[in-house]
Order: structure tokens, then sequence, then C-alpha cells
């Protein structure tokens, strides 16, 4: 068989994956390898591939995602920290019509906003949560934070989590299951090629879940913390 | 997670490529080396291994991933999947 120049290849071939329109321009501050970085990226091409760029109001959260809104070219709120479920309930209420999702990490969604959350999902609100749980705090250096696994060594566990001590990790998963407003619940993780993929999936599913208006649609994102690793 | 890095491919997958490599050239790959922060995980998945961190930094202050084999890339995709940051963009003829 023939061999064809690198060139032609660019040239002729077709694309397996290029970056999406989505994404600006702007550099992510994430570490390198950071797991957020691979959840932004798949927001924005579910976003783009359902053509929801001129329908899609996301919240943002505080944390080490608060500057999504400079990274992904859609309408966004920034919500004070925990809030975003509140606030989405608000923007979706006013705007039926739109895709309104929040994006948070474990520190806000499962700690500050455990409130929020639980009660935007027993409402059964029609939003949708891309939740990245890495555990930790990463963003203030790596504390416990209340979904770290027992034995999980952290900045301020540095024997490991102890259940004596610390009490016992919070799954918000098996907490939100149970309750009836909840219409799609996935948890995924972004370690491989493979997992990406279905991680993709997920957040695509819990979009269509929120548009077709069959309540709260959740995506927990098993992530990891590269620089606060013990 | 890097244990699992490089131990990703079936030895027969292992064997297919290789033979796929020696008939025919069917990938290409371009890298935004300006945006890479050099985490490697494109470099540990890629099936093909054609990968590798240049020696040289970029004017961020990161060793970026490079095409040292172009050869034998097979433009699967891989690589733009897992690279956080979006920097790929993957040809296939």
């Amino acid at each position: 068989m023939k061999r064809t120049s690198t060139d032609t290849i660019r040239r002729e071939g077709r694309v397996v994956h290029r970056r999406t329109p989505l994404l600006t321009d702007a550099h992510m501050h994430y570490c390198p390898g950071c797991n957020h970085a691979t959840v932004h990226r798949l927001v924005a091409e579910v976003l783009d591939e359902m053509g929801l760029q001129a329908d899609a109001i996301g919240i943002g959260s505080v944390g080490c995602s608060v500057f999504i809104y400079n990274y992904i070219d859609i309408d966004w709120i920034q919500a004070s920290h925990g809030r975003a479920p509140a606030v989405a309930t608000a923007v979706k209420r006013l705007n039926p019509s739109r895709l309104v999702f929040t994006y948070q990490g474990d520190g806000d969604l499962a700690a500050i906003g455990t409130a929020e959350t639980i009660h935007a999902c027993n409402r059964g609100e029609n939003i949708a949560i891309i939740y990245v749980n890495n555990s930790i705090y990463g963003m203030t250096g790596g504390q416990m934070a209340p979904t770290t696994p027992l034995g999980m060594r952290t900045s301020t566990t540095p024997q490991g989590r102890d259940a004596r001590l610390h009490g016992y990790p919070l799954d918000i998963c098996r907490l939100l299951r149970r309750l009836s407003g909840v219409g799609f619940m996935a948890r995924r993780r972004v370690d491989t090629p493979r997992h990406i993929r279905t991680a993709k999936q997920a957040i695509r599913e819990a979009f269509e879940c929120s548009l077709a208006g069959r309540g709260t649609a959740v995506v927990e994102i098993m992530a990891e913390c590269l620089t606060n690793k013990f | 997670m890097n244990q699992t890095i490089g131990k990703c491919i079936h030895p027969l997958h292992k064997a297919l490529l290789g033979a796929v490599r020696a008939t025919v050239r069917c990938g290409a790959v371009d890298i935004d080396a300006e945006r890479c922060k050099g985490c490697g995980l494109c470099v540990g998945w890629c099936p093909a291994q054609t990968l590798a961190l240049s020696a040289e930094a970029n004017l961020r202050g990161y060793r970026h991933s490079t095409q040292v084999r172009p050869r034998d890339c097979i433009g699967c995709g891989t690589c733009a999947t897992v690279c956080p940051d979006g920097c790929i963009t993957c040809y296939r003829k």
C-alpha cells in the first residue's frame, strides 16, 4: 500500500478530534493534567454537539472552577459559595425553555451547599448539576472535605481519615437517589479515554433529561487533585 | 492512574498496530505547543507511542508534548480525547 505524507492526511483526511469552538482562547489556569479542564472540555463539546450555545445558561460555583466563565463561551452567572442550585432554580423558572446547568465541586455542592443541593433535587427543578468530586478542598491546599473517603491522606489528615476522629464520608449521590425529584443520576470518572467518553455521554443525557423536564439531572464525576496528592 | 498508563493496550492489539504501521501511514496530529502544559497524559496513552515531551520548554515554561514518530501515528484520537486543555487536533485518512 502506498504511504501518504502527513500533510496530505491533514489536507484530505477527516478530523477525528478538534478543539471545540465553544472553548475560548483563554489559557486555563488549572494545574497540568487537572480533571477540571477535561470536564470543561466535555461540557463544551456536548453543548456544541447539541447546538445549545445560544440557549444554555451555566451557573458557576466557587472553588478551582470559579473562572469557568472565562473558558466556555456561553452565558454564565457566578453564584455565591454553594448557592448555585438556588440560582439555577430562579434562572430556570424565569427561562423554562433554556438549558440551565450548574458546575460545582465537592466543597461547593457537598459541603457548604448541601442544603441547596438537596432541596433543589427534592423539588425536582429541571436543572442539570455537573458535580466534580475530587474528595478534597483542592484550591485551599488539599484539606479534608466531607467527601474524603476513609483512609485517604490529606494535608489535614496526614494519617488518613479516621471515622472515630473525623466522622464518615458523605456520599451525596446515595443521599440524592432517594429523592423523587431526581430524573437522572450518573457517577462517572475521567481517568481513561474510555471513561472520558462515557462521562461525555452521561453529561449529554443529563442535559437531555433537563431539557425534557424529567426532573433534576445529576452527574457526579470522580476526579483527582494531582497537586494535592499525598 | 500512572500505573495503568502504558498497560492500556492488549498484546493482540499491539501486533495489529504493528502490522498496520508497517504498511500504511494513516494519521496525523497537530499539537498547540503554547497551550500545552506538559501533563504527559497523551504521551502515556498513545497506543502507538508516537508522542513524547519536548526537550525545550514553551513560553510558559512547560515541556510540551510533541510527535517524535509521526510515521507511526494511526489517527485514533486517543491523545485528543485525554488532553485536558484541548491542544490536540487529530486527523485520519
